[in-house]
């Protein structure tokens, strides 16, 4: 599964919103290799052309994706804990309940 | 010169008695020293060396047994002795511009075929020749060696270049003829601002075709419904629609515009009205205010853009459709909030399915912008937004559109992504410097004021030139961006998300580059899907000749009748059959990239889809993809003979059986006459793949 996420480097919003899965990912035990989380820059080539592809048009936005399918988009907004957990459930280890407090 | 003075020259011309054809019409006595003086006044060259030079061509002449000679002869003559001296620039200078017997017959006798808009007639042939010696000049002394060598070469294209004297395009308000009424350069008189909607209508076509002289293509106006709306009150909609009808009409007749072409002309309309003019005081009869704000004129400005679309519904005497103008519906957040809206959306959605006229132009979020040409756009600014309270002000032009041949990049490549991406950056920054030094010489012209070739867009009504050079762009266009990728990856866009990625990739890497370079020469340079009617055969026939084994294996159309051309701008295969919205989505993923404008065609073809599926498409289009603009295209046979017109390309006429026939549909944005077109576009039109909504 990939979580991606598109901001840009000013934006605090978008800062927010990484520091986020990257917080809930560890409290979940996520292993990267399970889960890759990636931040686009909409400021350089790669990040608009990744943008473009899942038609950004507001930062920022995230993607929770598997294999080549969107499960669930976000714009212009900060996800809550609450709305992306469920995707991450197949993800943790058996003793780990997916906290969101 | 009289016959005394005639007879003395003669007489010195000594025992030479060979006599010259001028340029102006005159025949005249051999003078060697006249080569002198026009070397030192053309170029610049030392009277002594100017003098070997004559010394040299005259013995040349003396050697010839002829009685006569052509001054375009003499001149011949004399930059081939200066390339021998190796003065390579003076010969420059010295150059003669012209067009061969040959040519000229062809061009009398036989259709342009550049550009489907121009007729063929005296005053178009008169155009062409014109446009054939602009371009010579345009590339000798407008443009530096390595600007004119690359469009020579195929590099890139400097469009318009029988066009170099003029901006490239205009948008803007009929609120700038309410307020100044019209006021022409030459006229001779000056017509004071409208009384009548009538007079008003006619005052915008007659200041269009003005503006058309001034311009290399199309004449956009903003909002034309609203700002009409004022001298529309008082009145029945059986007169609102008589001045819709005028208003259609005397755009879509003006056939003489400039040598015989159609007025490319675009109406952008909406059914709301837009925020930014809400508020603003309404002008009315007169130039005076109404005391009344736009918001107020609501209801007429509906009634008005209804009227249009009954008018476009009807089409011409024939049935056939208005080729021009072109109307550009805005649909926004705003118009679906706007009561009557599904009722609107629904005729003008019955002339998309029936006529093809109608431009549906997505306008998200906060976005604004002024539509015109074939998908060109000017996005509005903070500024532009401030200057919407005083509309007159509302002028927006680019000056030039420099398109880049991205398929010949990926050859040189070799494969090598890198060296791809370094390619386009060279390429990028040569049409930046063609953009410089155009900029240069409209600039000069513009400081010519009123007596200059510019002095309509010089004359400063409202305090700055119509011309507003603070607010032009500069564009950049795209063209074969598929058979680049093709090459470069083995896949044409549609064929993977890769093959889609690296277009994507791309398209930003230019987007950025072209920030970079509007900071470096503080010029505004922007992306636009170039229409590319003739540049995308241009290239992909120089392609095959200096590129064969490479262009062979992306190309399109058909090699075998020299019938081919790459695909337009960022578009996918003409050929490949997805579904329409999978198009809208893929292509429009582009869009949000390509700051001056972009669109998706959709080829009807023969189908004629109902009114309510055309519009359940648009708003499906508006709220799922980020496609800027959509038109859908269908295409009819008209016949000569019984002058009935029929749905879809036949070969014969379906009603009386003539062969007479000739087809029109969409060329690139705008409807033509198919037997127009050049062999590229016929091409395309064969492999269109076309399909019900």
């Amino acid at each position: 599964m990939e979580v991606k996420v598109f901001g840009k480097p000013g934006c605090e919003y978008c800062k927010t919103t990484m520091k986020k899965f990257e917080t809930f990912m560890g409290r979940w035990n996520i292993e990267d290799s399970k889960v890759k989380l990636s931040f686009f820059d909409m400021e350089t080539v790669d990040g608009l052309a990744e943008g473009a592809f899942y038609s950004v048009t507001k930062i920022p936005s995230t993607v929770i994706e598997k294999n080549s399918d969107i499960l669930k988009r976000w714009d212009g907004v900060v996800p809550l804990s609450e709305e992306f957990k469920e995707f991450f459930a197949d993800f943790s280890g058996p003793a780990n309940k997916l906290a969101v407090n | 010169m009289n016959t005394l003075l005639a007879e003395r020259k003669v007489e010195e011309a000594t025992d030479l008695s060979v006599f010259v054809r001028t340029s102006t019409d005159d025949i005249v006595a051999w003078d060697k020293d006249k080569i002198v003086e026009a070397l030192v006044r053309e170029t610049g060259l030392k009277e002594e060396i100017a003098g070997i030079i004559a010394i040299e061509v005259d013995k040349q002449i003396r050697a010839m047994s002829i009685k006569t000679i052509t001054a375009p002869l003499v001149r011949e003559l004399v930059d081939v002795k200066l390339l021998e001296y190796g003065l390579e620039e003076a010969r420059r200078k010295h150059t003669r511009l012209g067009v061969p017997l040959y040519d000229v017959n062809k061009i009398i006798a036989h259709k342009n075929k550049e550009n489907a808009n121009s007729p063929h007639s005296p005053e178009a042939t008169n155009l062409t020749l014109a446009e054939n010696i602009k371009k010579e000049y345009a590339l000798l002394n407008v443009f530096s060696l390595p600007v004119a060598d690359a469009h020579m070469n195929g590099d890139l294209h400097l469009h318009d270049l029988g066009f170099v004297d003029r901006p490239y395009c205009s948008g803007q308000s009929i609120e700038y003829v309410k307020k100044f009424g019209l006021d022409l350069p030459d006229a001779g008189r000056l017509e004071k601002p409208a009384e009548h909607a009538d007079e008003l209508v006619s005052q915008v076509v007659k200041f269009s075709v003005a503006l058309h002289g001034y311009f290399a293509g199309a004449i956009g106006w903003d909002a034309v419904n609203l700002f009409l709306s004022p001298f529309l009150e008082g009145m029945n909609y059986e007169e609102i629609k008589k001045t819709a009808r005028k208003l259609i009409l005397e755009f879509a007749t003006v056939a003489v515009s400039r040598g015989g072409q159609g007025l490319f002309s675009d109406l952008n309309i909406y059914w709301e009205t837009p925020k930014h003019f809400e508020a603003v005081p309404a002008m009315g009869p007169g130039g005076q205010y109404t005391g009344k704000t736009y918001a107020d004129y609501l209801p007429q400005a509906q009634a008005f853009a209804q009227a249009m679309f009954e008018v476009y519904k009807e089409g011409d005497g024939a049935g056939r459709p208005f080729f021009f103008p072109k109307p550009l519906v805005h649909i926004t957040e705003k118009f679906f909030a706007t009561p009557g809206h599904e009722e609107f959306l629904n005729l003008i959605s019955e002339v998309a399915a029936d006529k093809g006229n109608t431009y549906f132009v997505f306008d998200r979020g906060e976005t604004a912008k002024i539509s015109e040409c074939c998908r060109l756009a000017f996005k509005l600014e903070y500024s532009d937004l401030q200057d919407a309270k005083e509309p007159w002000r509302m002028r927006y032009s680019a000056i030039q559109n420099v398109t880049i041949n991205l398929p010949r990049i990926a050859y040189l490549a070799e494969g090598d992504t890198d060296k791809l991406f370094k390619e386009i950056e060279n390429k990028l920054t040569v049409a930046a410097l063609a953009h410089r030094e155009k900029r240069t010489f409209i600039e000069a012209l513009l400081k010519e004021g009123s007596e200059g070739p510019l002095a309509l867009l010089a004359g400063q009504r409202d305090g700055e030139s119509y011309l507003r050079l603070r607010r032009v762009t500069h564009l950049v266009g795209i063209l074969g961006l598929n058979e680049m990728v093709q090459f470069h990856t083995g896949q044409e866009l549609h064929e993977s998300p890769a093959a889609l990625k690296l277009g994507l990739k791309i398209i930003s890497f230019m987007k950025l580059k072209c920030q970079e370079l509007s900071d470096k020469f503080d010029l505004h340079y922007v992306l636009e899907q170039t229409p590319a009617e003739s540049t995308a055969y241009r290239f992909a026939r120089l392609d095959m000749e200096h590129f064969p084994e490479q262009t062979a294996k992306v190309i399109k159309g058909n090699p075998g009748t020299k019938e081919i051309y790459y695909t337009n701008s960022t578009y996918f295969n003409v050929n490949v059959p997805m579904s329409p919205i999978d198009k809208v989505k893929q292509e429009g993923l582009f869009h949000p990239l390509i700051d001056a404008g972009a669109l998706t065609h959709l080829w009807l073809g023969e189908a004629r889809p109902d009114a309510a599926s055309i519009a359940n498409f648009v708003i499906k289009t508006f709220r799922q993809t980020e496609n800027g603009q959509i038109a859908f295209s269908p295409e009819f046979t008209v016949c000569t003979d019984c002058g009935r017109t029929a749905r879809g390309l036949h070969e014969k006429c379906s009603y009386c059986g003539s062969a007479k026939i000739e087809g029109i549909t969409r060329i690139t944005g705008y409807f033509s006459r198919i037997p127009g077109w050049n062999k590229g576009k016929i091409a395309e039109l064969k492999d269109r793949y076309r399909s019900a909504i």
